[in-house]
């Protein structure tokens, strides 16, 4: 529970700077409503609080409540001296509130008590909030400074060093104004910027129309749980709400009545924004560009100037503080002209999902505005829509830019959230004008045209994304909104997830019939949810996987609001055909089964490795288009490794083995021509790409090397099996194997949490088509990324793999082969973990690991599977490595591995 | 105002459905979730994490540079971060420089030798 003193302490000092605030607005809101004024208060007190803190610091003074309030008393002393000489102009007279004002007043006053309770009841504790502007706000307050290090410490690269710093200044002055630091009295602060916002549009509101006006959209600001709930408190959207409302609102009064008070305001608002986040920096741009493109606007120049000065000021100041960190989460080259071919189908696919499931689920809001947006009344305040349109264009363009561009639209519905107190303005503006029988404002020209574009952009904007949503995948709009197993569920996991969960799948639950699915509801939303489902290790990159069955971000949805929606079944009419599995077999039933014999494993010396020789029997050549693996155990191998001999000697060694098969730690142990397929834990079969295929020579025999663990279950028997699917269209290119390792051998130190490996193949010897690739690490394994380093020096990343697991090994198909020039090296880097950290660690304490075939032991590298030109279907026996390039030799390195 | 017209009601009508939308954030059980013990644990903070984190700052200097291992991501850095300002947090990949390396949510076994047990987990000085 909230402290009491502290929470005294922090609100003496915060109602201080209030009052300070008060008297330093009268340069500015002496002529507006007492609303604005006291938002102006607020918001001016806490910029000298920030203001004030941060010329101490930069002086080498750490400011303490007798330095701040000594600056207080300053600043009242010069208000009371300038107040004799410049006597105030009496505010107009208002009429009185009318019933509606007062009870629409009464319930935003609940609203905003609430969230005021909320906040400090709940403190702040958001992560974005901690690990952004608390993490600053605290170094300040416990160092008395501002380190250099927040701007250029790559291990601070979560805490965005580029921010501006007016939310962590003013956070720190009110803690150091009062002595303490309590998060919950913290909370505070986002309370007055909150209650600002509240104010100055119930205020510019009653001003521009009517007390019940201002009332009505102190109310809808009030409300306006995004700002607290979709983020948290304690994060810049609350100030930068504020900013916009006190920019925007003096941007209206400069179109309407340019003077020196609104210039001052405009600056001043401009200061809010852009010292609150970068998004308030391009609103600030926004506002300067409107205002300059404008038509008949008077004095363009000195207004958008006044908007510039400080935008253009807080962004030096980040370029000029910042040094060396990357800016996490956000790739700002996509911004460039180079890249928007790249940009623009991220761009669309966030605005698909942004309409498709916010608007849809927010529908009554949105057709709100709609419908007000198009009934209302033409009035000055709509001359903010288009900033506001395009503030929110841009949220979409930053949440397309992001790492991951759906993963963004959260972040990107809390940041508009900052803009819906400014929208209020407008809207309410317009329902006002059109209430009245008698307008404030006359009408203008621009009214009919926004309420066209308003219509269409309601109702062709949604239909048209809509559209292509169903064009992306199976969920629909009308899906999304309202989700049942039938129409919605039963689709996504068809195509996503029945491959491993059907009866009989290696996955230990079947989710194909509605009941065994609605058991398994809760559990289903919160392993999409936490994206544990579908498995899928490698980020993407510049070339696509054909076999990512990651999620869209409209299916995840789909998932996690028919669970938490009650999970209904829907109508059976609505549900696709059923799939078909046949048997166990992945890929269906195949041409040749190769049976292995029943054998049964002795762990008694430790992990084990077993050939087992399997006779293919084939009269003929064949060419096989796919091939796959069904364990007999499959929970204590580790994994199966598939060769073709042509010779003899497998049988030799397996005849004079007791039992079946034969020990082959280290490899087959007969001369094998060529790899034929694999299987390792999570791996899933597929058909190769169309004219390729892998060779089999007649009479030629599949050793299966079989690496049992005992690491991983129950001693069972084991009986695999292999299924052969054999080419039917023409072959053009055959498949080969290799592979790009680390340089062995290696050691990875006890305790070491971020041990690196390199490696390298190559140069090419002949252009080749790369089509799959697996990586494969042991147990302390945790990143891979292979590269293709190009003739021309350019690289291109193939795999990145950020979260390994052993558990879940993928062979990795590109949708198309990736072109490889003759002359290109594939390099490979790897991290791991040997420290106790890692929950996968063998071995408590840590001890040094070394390269080696068992599971306790490490490996690093990537399989990888292309064709390569003049390798092709007449020749053979092109499995070696040699063959296709030279090794390029290099020293073990350890360390950090590079990133791309 | 002297009488509604059509178009009044209609947009009354329309900023009434918004609002009532937007008062769904106020309803019983949002409030409840929204004040319950147990939302900060919910919203990012894991409270043994929290613990073991101000166990770390009471046993360290202010000036001391923390690499943090949690297993887990970037986040949990994030938060140690803050929990230990103003000292030098770093992630994994940093470790080579953090003379203090601080070990959340290990097997439950003793902490090495030279370790000191913290609350779910230990804190070792290279």
């Amino acid at each position: 529970m909230i402290g009491l003193l502290p929470a005294a302490a922090v609100l003496a000092a915060l109602l201080v700077a209030i009052a300070c605030g008060w008297v330093l607005a009268r340069a500015v809101a002496a002529h507006l409503s007492r609303g604005e004024r006291a938002a102006w208060a607020a918001a001016l007190g806490l910029l000298l609080l920030a203001g004030a803190s941060g010329a101490l610091v930069a002086f080498g003074l750490v400011p303490g409540p007798k330095k701040l309030g000594a600056i207080a008393l300053a600043v009242l002393g010069a208000a009371a001296l300038a107040r004799r000489r410049d006597r105030l102009a009496p505010l107009p007279l208002r009429p009185r509130a009318t019933p509606a004002a007062i009870l629409l007043g009464v319930a935003a006053l609940l609203a905003a008590a609430f969230f005021a309770v909320t906040a400090v009841r709940t403190g702040l504790y958001g992560t974005d909030a901690l690990a952004i502007w608390m993490l600053k706000a605290r170094t300040i307050f416990e160092t008395g400074r501002i380190p250099a290090r927040l701007f250029s410490d790559p291990a601070l690269a979560l805490s965005h060093p580029g921010y501006p710093m007016l939310v962590p200044l003013t956070v720190a002055s009110a803690a150091m104004a009062a002595r303490a630091w309590d998060p919950r009295a913290l909370a505070l602060v986002y309370v007055v910027w909150q209650l600002a916002t509240i104010a100055a549009v119930a205020g510019v509101l009653s001003r521009r129309c009517s007390r019940a006006a201002g009332a009505a959209g102190a109310l809808l600001a009030a409300l306006c749980g995004a700002l607290w709930t979709a983020t948290s408190v304690g994060t810049a959207e609350i100030p930068l709400a504020l900013g916009v409302v006190l920019a925007g609102t003096a941007f209206l009064d400069w179109l309407d009545r340019p003077s020196a008070p609104v210039l001052l305001r405009l600056l001043l608002g401009a200061a809010m924004c852009a010292g609150a986040k970068p998004e308030g920096i391009v609103f600030c741009a926004i506002l300067a560009a409107c205002l300059v493109f404008r038509r008949g606007a008077r004095l363009r120049l000195a207004g958008a100037a006044a908007l510039l000065v400080p935008a253009a000021a807080s962004f030096w100041i980040s370029r000029a503080l910042v040094r060396g960190v990357p800016h996490a989460g956000f790739d700002a080259s996509l911004l460039a002209p180079a890249r928007w071919p790249e940009l623009l189908p991220r761009l669309r696919e966030v605005l698909v999902h942004l309409v498709s499931a916010e608007v849809a689920d927010a529908w009554p809001l949105a057709a709100g505005v709609a419908l007000v947006l198009l009934v209302g009344a033409a009035s000055v305040a709509d001359a903010l829509i288009l900033p506001l349109v395009l503030q929110a264009g841009w949220y979409s363009v930053v949440s397309a830019a992001s790492a991951d561009p759906i993963a963004g639209i959260g972040p990107l519905a809390g940041r508009a959230a900052a803009l819906w107190p400014a929208a209020v303005i407008v809207l309410v503006s317009r329902a006002a004008g059109a209430l009245e029988t008698r307008r404030r404002e006359p009408g203008r020209a621009l009214g009919p045209a926004l309420a066209g574009a308003a219509l269409a952009l309601a109702v062709l904007v949604p239909i048209a994304l809509g559209r292509s949503l169903r064009a992306a995948g199976p969920v629909t709009v009308a899906g999304l909104a309202r989700p049942t197993f039938h129409a919605t569920v039963e689709p996504i996991l068809q195509a996503r997830c029945q491959g491993c969960h059907h009866a009989g799948g290696i996955a230990p639950i079947a989710l194909v019939r509605y009941g065994e699915t609605l058991e398994h509801a809760a559990q289903v939303a919160a392993m999409v949810e936490s994206r544990r489902m579908p498995p899928w290790k490698a980020s993407a990159g510049p070339h696509p996987f054909a076999n990512d069955p990651t999620l869209t971000w409209a299916e995840r949805e789909a998932l996690v609001r028919w669970a938490r929606r009650g999970a209904p079944e829907g109508r059976p009419s609505d549900a696709p055909p059923p799939r078909t599995f046949s048997d166990g077999w992945a890929l269906g039933p195949p041409d040749l089964v190769l049976k292995a014999p029943r054998f049964t494993p002795d762990f008694s010396k430790g992990d084990l490795y077993q050939c087992f020789v399997l006779p293919t029997n084939l009269d003929a050549d064949a060419w096989v288009s796919a091939v796959e693996v069904r364990p007999g155990n499959a929970a204590m191998m580790h994994h199966a490794l598939l060769y073709v001999e042509e010779g003899a000697t497998s049988l030799e060694l397996d005849e004079t083995a007791p039992g079946p098969g034969y020990p082959c730690f280290g490899g087959p142990r007969a001369p094998v021509t060529d790899s034929f397929g694999e299987w390792a834990p999570g791996m899933q079969p597929r058909r190769y790409p169309p004219g390729v295929a892998r060779f089999l020579p007649r009479k030629s025999r599949i050793v299966m090397q079989v690496h049992y663990s005992a690491l991983f279950g129950d001693v069972k028997p084991d009986e695999s099996e292999v299924g052969v699917y054999f080419a039917k269209d023409p072959v053009t290119r055959r498949l080969l194997s290799n592979d790009v390792r680390s340089y062995a051998p290696f050691t990875l130190a006890a305790g070491d949490p971020a041990a690196g490996l390199w490696g390298s193949f190559g140069p090419l010897s002949s252009r080749a088509e790369l089509v799959a690739i697996l990586p494969h690490m042991h147990l302390l394994g945790r990143t891979m990324t292979v590269t293709a380093r190009m003739p021309d020096g350019s690289r291109q990343k193939l795999v990145d793999v950020n979260d390994w697991d052993l558990r879940w090994q993928r062979t990795y198909y590109f949708e198309k082969p990736v072109v490889l020039p003759a002359g290109t090296f594939l390099e490979l880097s790897a991290s791991f973990d040997n420290s106790l950290a890692n929950p996968r660690n063998p071995t408590d304490p840590p001890k040094d690991v070394h390269f080696g075939e068992m599971t306790t032991d490490e490996m690093c590298m990537a399989l990888l599977f292309w064709t390569v030109d003049g390798k092709n279907p007449g020749e053979k026996n092109a499995f070696f490595r040699g063959e296709v390039c030279s090794p390029e030799k290099g020293p073990l390195r350890s360390g950090v591995p590079s990133r791309q | 105002m002297t009488r509604l017209s059509l178009r009044g009601l209609l947009v009354l009508v329309a900023l009434a459905a918004a609002a009532v939308y937007l008062a769904k954030d106020f309803a019983p059980d949002r409030i409840r979730a929204r004040w319950s013990p147990t939302n900060a644990s919910a919203s990012g903070i894991d409270l043994e994490y929290a613990r073991f984190l101000d166990a770390v700052a009471a046993a360290t200097p202010r000036d001391a540079t923390v690499c943090v291992l949690s297993g887990s991501g970037g986040e949990t850095v994030g938060l140690a971060a803050y929990r230990l300002a103003p000292r030098r947090v770093v992630g994994p990949e940093l470790y080579a420089s953090a003379p203090w390396v601080a070990v959340y949510r290990r097997k439950n076994a003793p902490a090495p030798p030279g370790a000191a047990a913290m609350p779910g987990g230990f804190l070792q000085k290279k």
